[in-house]
């Protein structure tokens, strides 16, 4: 059974679809990424998930349970992070903290996360800077060890060492048996925690694929540079684009089985031959603008 | 939800105890006052009674020549009828704004969301809170007149008071209510200012066209401050019953209603 389950999800805000008919599910113990670009209807797909704004259509379902109907005995399990997080100025860090403490009745680790981010909560709130904002938000979305976690953009704001940070404990949640859905435009975090993703463009889903599966469908750019004579159109075949003409040399794209063109590249004189993969970053690009 | 009741009332403990010793200072500086205006009571009269009548009943000075009789009528008159209003207006309506649709417009309430509170809760327990920072200021600036009237030796009816303090509750129950249902249904706080006060500054152009104008006199029906009634509850411990069930079901009515649309509305920041 799955942890998250989103079934024909439709919002619309007066004429605005913001998201229209998705469907996914995110599998237990999964970290699943939520891509799209802005106004793609990310953070309104999360909102729904959390009871802040009501689906029109279709709905949610997290541990097998409603996400309108069971909200607060939901929100019991879910660790939620927003990439702006905010808080009241006038707390400090451990009101904020005591504060979520005396709602959710469960052990919890905030000090260790606390000294783990070298976190002051005995600052205020309108003392801090974006970062420990963040930091903040980071601990109390994951002091409870939540069941779920949902994220919207959640390293927002965080220097690369505490984006690491960060990383890890996903990770190690997700090994305990945590649920992670989150949303994010940093690609190559995507690539490095998330064993799933799914994209949203426009309201709707693009595409839901393993990062496996991506890397594997993922382009590659090959240079050849000849030593005979070669004509363009020979290369102009099927999963094969010629990118640039040198003059000696060719730089092709190649998508798929890259088998056809080794063969064809064989019945010249090769001088040089290069192939790269295209970074998972341009296979994020390319649905986005499709 | 008591917990979350203590924590909003000490965030906004600042502004209640603000309010509330503003309104004592009045009081007091009614009460010092009050000895030595009751001795030259006749000249204030007569100075008084050449202002123009509608200026006058506008302002609730109806019944000048006992002005001066007592405390309560001098506290009806000076005190209760303008400025603790409006500072009770400013009081209950900053309370309410800042509740609900300020915690949207500043992105807060999405904290208080992720927890695992309802939000009939969540909107209860800032009604209540409200109610608390109402009462507080109701005790400060109505009745700490024991003890003042005891140090400036100044007779008075307490039971009147403490009944006059029971219709200003009421009266700053309605307006925080009716406050606090256009902030459940707002996402900013100058909107529900804007819808609060202008109800209000209705209301109050009502009462005084209804005084002034006897085929207008239907218009007082549709004002809470013709049911705040300060002279009579003040001077004669009384409140009518009219003034208890607009008072009660109006409050009701608007924090039913807010309850249901803050629960029913989607919350984005």
């Amino acid at each position: 059974m799955p942890a998250i389950q989103v079934k024909n999800l439709k919002k619309y805000f007066g004429k605005t679809r913001a998201v229209d008919d998705i469907s996914f599910d995110v599998e237990a113990g999964e970290i699943f990424g939520f891509l799209g670009p802005n106004g793609a209807g990310k953070t309104t797909t999360i909102r729904c998930m959390l009871d802040f704004i009501r689906p029109t259509e279709g709905k949610v379902e997290i541990l097998n349970k409603n996400a309108q109907c069971a909200s607060v005995e939901l929100k019991n399990e879910i660790g939620y992070l927003s990439g702006n997080a905010r808080f009241y100025d006038k707390w400090t860090g451990a009101e904020h903290i005591d504060f979520a403490k005396a709602l959710v009745k469960k052990p919890d680790i905030s000090q260790d996360l606390c000294e783990r981010f070298d976190f002051n909560v005995d600052s205020k709130i309108k003392n801090l800077s974006s970062g420990n904002r963040q930091k903040l938000g980071v601990i109390l979305a994951f002091m409870f060890q939540p069941k779920i976690l949902i994220l919207d953009e959640p390293t927002n704001a965080l220097d690369p060492i505490l984006q690491n940070e960060v990383y890890g404990l996903i990770q190690h949640l997700a090994k305990a048996g945590s649920t992670v859905f989150m949303s994010s435009h940093n690609l190559a975090e995507v690539e490095r925690i998330c064993h799933r993703i799914g994209i949203i463009r426009k309201g709707k889903m693009a595409a839901i694929e393993s990062i496996q599966t991506l890397k594997d469908k993922r382009m590659q750019l090959v240079q050849v540079a000849f030593n005979d004579k070669f004509s363009i159109p020979e290369f102009n075949f099927d999963g094969v684009q010629v990118v640039k003409n040198l003059g000696d040399r060719l730089v092709l794209n190649v998508k798929g089985d890259i088998n056809p063109l080794i063969k064809k590249i064989s019945q010249h004189s090769i001088k040089d031959l290069h192939i790269e993969h295209v970074p998972l970053e341009e296979i994020f690009l390319e649905f986005y603008e499709k | 939800m008591f917990s979350l009741i203590l924590k909003i009332l000490k965030d906004k403990r600042i502004s209640i105890l603000g309010f509330s010793f503003a309104s004592l200072g009045f009081l007091w500086m009614y009460v010092s006052l009050f000895p030595s205006f009751s001795k030259t009571g006749e000249q204030m009269l007569d100075y008084m009674k050449s202002f123009p009548e509608g200026l006058m009943k506008a302002f609730g000075m109806t019944d000048l020549a006992s002005m001066f009789l007592n405390i309560e009528n001098f506290l009806a008159t000076e005190q209760f009828s303008i400025i603790w209003p409006l500072m009770l207006i400013f009081l209950v309506s900053a309370f309410a704004g800042a509740s609900l649709s300020g915690e949207i417009e500043k992105g807060t309430i999405e904290y208080l969301l992720a927890k695992p509170i309802s939000r009939l809760k969540l909107f209860f327990s800032r009604y209540f809170a409200g109610a608390a920072a109402l009462m507080i200021f109701c005790i400060f600036s109505i009745l700490t007149i024991a003890p003042l009237s005891k140090i400036y030796n100044v007779a008075t009816v307490f039971k009147n008071h403490l009944i006059f303090g029971i219709l200003a509750l009421l009266f700053g129950m309605c307006i925080f209510s009716l406050t606090a249902f256009f902030s459940a249904i707002f996402s900013e706080r100058s909107k529900t200012y804007m819808f609060s006060g202008g109800i209000l500054i209705c209301m109050y152009v009502f009462n005084i066209l209804a005084s002034l104008k006897d085929n207008l006199d239907f218009l007082k029906y549709f004002s809470f401050f013709h049911y705040y009634n300060v002279n009579q509850a003040l001077t004669q411990g009384r409140i009518e019953t009219l003034s208890w069930l607009v008072f009660l079901l109006s409050s009701a009515l608007c924090a039913i209603l807010a309850a249901y649309f803050f629960k029913k509305r989607d919350i984005a920041t």
